[in-house]
């Protein structure tokens, strides 16, 4: 396929509309924007996020006390253990879990197949200990935001996101009055003051100008030179290593060239390091990197520090396996991990093929098209059986129900298949779990199996 | 819906400086409707589209005064990326931490793309979320390159290099 024709083509044939008809949208989308245009009250946002949750519910197939599980889960402050875990991971306010309730479908639309875990020979039951840390945000906004414009070279003035609120606590500095603006020219750094204080630089002036090659009837210029790599202009991986390593350390990040790693092509090079605590890399992570043109274009980081809170007991590794199949037990690993045990870049949903009829070759040329069930027809979901091969030990990072982040000991869990998944080793009752929720498996709505007439 | 670039190369944007009125909102606003409605089903569920709709629509009120005159669409497209990139933050709750510190994602993800093309999922999945979206913009919303490049809140000329090196590289991938 080298044919621009083909692939305009072949694109046009996969596009996701043609699958799923877009649903009409009525005028009173309109009406209702304006009528909400007043910020909301705390009932109101909490009579939304029953209504949000009460319509996941209806639609998940799942029990009005999940809804009410969920809004307890996060409207509630009554810790008695150490952590009151995030059921939504990370999203304390109301319109987030309602964005997380009505995504579950997404979940379930996926599984065709089930995995279950066995633990290998070769795992550990020994059990252990280890250190609790809650990553604490340090500075002011004011401050972080000065002094990464300063290690940037960025003028301007620090301001609010549209919609910031305490729940949404994000701001910008630059010289645009707008987050969203369109001036193209000017480098903004953005800030979101919750979790770990993270901050981005973007610079949208890191591209070369480009020449028109053709032009319509009207001037317009309809086709431009494409460009080529000019790998000649990237910073070399000792100049990227040594410019991250000064933009790491003057914000917060105490790293020596060594952890830092370094991914280069020919249209750019990107540089990141881990934020290491009590000797472990963690998945708080600063990142650089260098537009085609060898200018740098993005950057980001944090503003945290990470407190110890006390050693907890630990469950082996061989007990850890258990905790695979349930995803409250599940952390966020280094990003040293995702490198070393990578997964399949895409996931392969498998063909629905109806009983009786023969296997499509997934694995031919010919685009394969996946064949919708029928309304109404079930979906038998393939089983897998993974064995875990292998153990590490490793720090995780988990949200709380009050929006914060900490760091906890887990387990590294290697299957035979090459990927991994990380699992929490603390003992129960240090964190309180969110409650778990039955939730059935369905096939696709009946409705998606139009095609529109795009 | 464009307009030239000056001499310069860059777009010359108008900013609506009047205030616009309920009644102009809904007469400009209503024809993009089903337009966004098709942006926001490339990208999310089905029954997702209506509330997030509405969240675009509501942030376009409440930004009215912002929006570039003849450049309405883009503009819309760009929030309704956001709330895409928000709503898709949001629902991947065991990647959460980490989807947090990476480039907001809005563009069609390969398994929207694999309902029709499994080997083309594949090669679009090796994208970058801004190479899969400059592609998505121009070949799925049928944007200009000077519009899209609106969307995306870049200059024409980084949204065409953009573009020509995500076009290159999904045909590599696909060899």
């Amino acid at each position: 396929m080298t044919n621009n024709d083909e692939l305009d083509q072949r694109l046009k044939k996969a596009d996701p509309a043609i699958k799923r008809v877009a649903p009409e949208l009525g005028e009173g989308i309109l009406a209702s924007a304006i009528a909400a245009d007043s910020k909301l009250t705390m009932r109101a946002r909490f009579e939304l996020l029953s209504q949000n949750l009460r319509r996941a519910s209806l639609g998940l197939a799942v029990g009005g006390s999940a809804a009410a599980v969920a809004v307890a889960m996060v409207l509630t402050s009554a810790p008695t253990p150490l952590i009151q875990l995030s059921g939504m991971q990370g999203f304390a306010n109301p319109e987030s879990v309602s964005a997380r309730m009505d995504g579950g479908a997404d979940k379930m639309m996926m599984p065709y197949v089930n995995f279950e875990y066995v633990a290998g020979p070769n795992l550990s039951s020994e059990t252990g200990s280890g250190q609790v840390f809650k990553l604490v945000r340090q500075s002011t906004p004011e401050e972080v935001l000065a002094n990464v414009a300063a290690v940037f070279g960025v003028e301007g003035t620090i301001k609010k996101y549209p919609d910031f609120a305490e729940t949404n606590p994000g701001y910008f500095f630059g010289q645009s009055d707008d987050p969203w603006g369109y001036d193209g020219k000017n480098p903004v750094i953005s800030l979101w003051w919750s979790g770990t204080a993270s901050w981005n630089y973007s610079n949208p002036i890191a591209y070369p100008e480009s020449k028109c090659e053709q032009t319509d009837a009207d001037g317009n210029c309809t086709a431009w030179t494409e460009f080529q790599p000019t790998p000649e202009l990237l910073p070399t991986k000792d100049e990227a290593t040594a410019k991250a390593l000064e933009v790491f350390n003057a914000t917060g990040l105490d790293v020596s060239a060594s952890e830092i790693r370094i991914d280069a092509s020919e249209w750019g090079v990107s540089a990141s390091a881990s934020m290491t605590v009590d000797g472990q890399p963690t998945n708080v992570e600063w990142y650089l990197g260098w537009s085609s043109t060898g200018v740098l274009s993005y950057a980001g980081g944090h503003s945290v520090a990470a407190e110890a809170m006390g050693t907890f007991d630990t469950i082996s590794a061989l007990s850890a396996v258990d905790r695979l199949a349930d995803w409250r037990w599940s952390g966020s690993p280094s990003g040293i991990f995702y490198q070393r045990f990578q997964p399949p870049m895409v996931a392969e949903p498998a063909p629905y093929v109806k009983s009786g009829e023969a296997t499509a070759d997934t694995e031919s040329s010919d685009s394969s098209i996946a064949i919708d069930p029928m309304p109404g027809e079930q979906i038998e979901p393939e089983t897998v059986t993974l064995t875990v091969v292998e153990s590490e030990s490793a720090l995780l990072s988990i949200w709380d129900a009050n929006g914060e982040v900490w760091l906890v000991p887990g387990y590294i869990l290697v299957n035979d298949q090459g990927w991994f998944g990380a699992v929490i080793s603390l003992i129960e009752g240090v964190i309180e779990l969110p409650k778990e929720t039955e939730v059935d498996i369905m096939p696709l709505p009946a409705d998606d199996t139009g095609v529109s007439n795009k | 819906m464009t307009t030239p670039p000056d001499a310069l190369g860059e777009i010359n944007y108008k900013i609506r400086l009047e205030q616009v009125s309920p009644e102009e909102f809904t007469a400009l606003y209503r024809g993009f409707l089903p337009l966004v409605s098709s942006y926001l089903v490339r990208r999310c569920e089905k029954s997702d589209v209506e509330e997030l709709a509405s969240r675009v629509f509501e942030i376009a009120w409440r930004k009215r005064a912002q929006a570039p005159k003849e450049y309405e669409l883009p503009w819309l497209y760009r929030i309704a990326g956001f709330v895409v990139a928000n709503h898709r933050r949001a629902i991947k709750s065991e990647q959460n931490f980490v989807a947090r510190f990476r480039p907001l994602d809005f563009a069609p993800s390969p398994e929207d793309i694999a309902i029709a093309d499994l080997s083309l999922s594949k090669a679009w999945g090796k994208l970058n979320p801004f190479e899969r979206e400059a592609i998505s913009l121009t070949a799925f919303e049928g944007l200009s390159n000077q519009d899209a490049a609106k969307v995306l809140e870049i200059s024409p000329n980084a949204f065409t290099q953009r573009l020509a090196k995500a076009r290159a590289k999904l045909k590599a991938n696909l060899q």
